[in-house]
């Protein structure tokens, strides 16, 4: 069955398996069908740069997009994965059952729902920060008076 | 100390407050929980319980995939010392044709035999570098299982390695190499045996590091499910979140190295920024 994804203008796209892909969508909105079983793909919106890998789980999500990038280091991005594994389930174990999840995608090279449940990750990271967060800057604002 | 002795910039300053912060909320949180387990049976809190032991017995799930992927090395390091084995078996019997170059013809029929000798021995060889059953030099294959159900294999496959017509062809010494030309047809089957071990011995050690990657990966997968569900047990949602607060900012502060985005990565990413 083809995969139907809608680009946006300009929207860029990541596809393919041993040689990487960079696909940018012309000016108008188009449909895209893939028909084959293409590996991996990550969408414009999905990308993390560097920079926005600012938190543990999202550190994560990049070492997966760096998996899939670049084959060729792979047990390089394995070993700083599972530190970075490693420090979340010590940090918060209820996040073991995603990570369990995400581990057995990336051993089986699929990519693409590896990244997708990284970002339930994100979102869950999101919700237990959040209100210790609030905590924490009450806390803050004791030691700053 | 004054507190002006030590000058810190906005962003260190920030972080030690975020830090100091952090401490406090996890001590509070810390002294609301009893010690040790929270939950020690599965009366206690049914839910975690058999949680985590569900992740126990998935992480034993995956010993049993780890051992497969064991077996399969083990495999193919038996298969590549009977590759090191017959190439130097090889570069023996191309001694014993330069010796007859410059030997009279009795010479020349002793180091024949000596050569036929040598190719039973590699014939030998090849049948001899199996590991429990599989022999990846007798045209054997070996498939290795990556997840349960079977759908994400590897398939290694052996070749022939003996000196027959359909392995490395490599023929008995002909006519007691009284002739130049039967010397030079042993050299020429020699070579080209050389260069089939080689291409397959790449390809075996090829297929050896996607193996042990994969192992490697499991063995990882293996240690955090067991940390986890040693550790679920003791699961707190505000201690978890000012946990993770903790790792952001010790993190932030560059104990974990992460710019190792590599160049072939760097130049996709770039297309994004």
């Amino acid at each position: 069955m083809a995969l139907k994804i809608s680009l946006k203008p300009q929207e860029r796209l990541i596809l393919g398996g041993v040689a990487v892909t960079v696909i940018r969508n012309g000016d108008s909105a188009n449909d895209l069908l893939i028909e084959n079983n293409v590996p991996i793909l990550i969408r414009g919106n999905d990308i993390m740069l560097e920079g926005d890998a600012n938190s543990p789980c999202r550190k994560i999500y990049f070492m997966i997009q760096l998996m899939y990038l670049d084959g060729a280091h792979l047990a390089e991005y394995h070993s700083i994965y599972w530190q970075l594994v490693k420090d979340v389930v010590e940090a918060a174990p209820s996040t073991i059952g995603l990570l369990d999840t995400i581990s057995e995608h990336i051993l089986n090279e699929r990519y693409y729902k590896a990244l997708k449940t990284a970002r339930q990750l994100i979102n869950y990271e999101q919700d237990l920060m959040r209100s210790a967060k609030e905590l924490r800057d009450d806390s803050c604002n004791l030691i700053r008076t | 100390m004054a507190i002006n002795d030590v000058s810190l910039t906005a962003g260190m300053r920030a972080n030690l407050v975020n830090l100091q912060g952090t401490v406090n909320l996890i001590n509070r949180t810390q002294e609301r929980l009893s010690t040790g387990k929270k939950v020690n049976s599965a009366l206690d809190d049914p839910t975690n319980y058999f949680v985590a032991k569900d992740h126990l017995n998935r992480a034993s799930d995956l010993t049993a995939r780890k051992d497969g992927m064991s077996e399969a090395i083990q495999t193919v390091k038996a298969g590549n010392a009977g590759i090191e084995g017959i190439t130097s078996l090889i570069n023996a019997a191309k001694g014993l044709t330069q010796s007859a170059r410059s030997a009279d013809s009795a010479g020349r029929s002793t180091l024949a035999a000596q050569f036929n000798t040598i190719l039973d021995q590699i014939d030998e060889m090849a049948a001899d570098s199996g590991y429990k059953g599989v022999n990846l030099l007798a045209d054997k294959d070996i498939t290795v299982d990556f997840n349960e159900d079977g759908s994400n294999t590897l398939t290694i496959s052996g070749f022939d390695a003996s000196t027959s017509t359909a392995g490395l062809n490599i023929a008995d010494a002909t006519n007691s190499w009284v002739a130049d030309t039967d010397i030079d047809g042993a050299v020429s089957d020699l070579d080209q045996a050389m260069t089939t071990l080689r291409s397959q011995s790449s390809t075996l050690a090829a297929n050896m590091s996607i193996v042990t990657i994969r192992q490697d990966f499991t063995t990882g997968m293996i240690a955090t499910l067991q940390t986890g569900a040693d550790n679920l047990t003791l699961a707190d949602m505000n201690e978890e979140g000012a946990n993770m607060l903790m790792l952001q900012t010790r993190q932030s502060l560059g104990t974990t190295a992460l710019s190792l985005a590599s160049q072939a990565a760097q130049s996709v990413l770039r297309l994004f920024g």
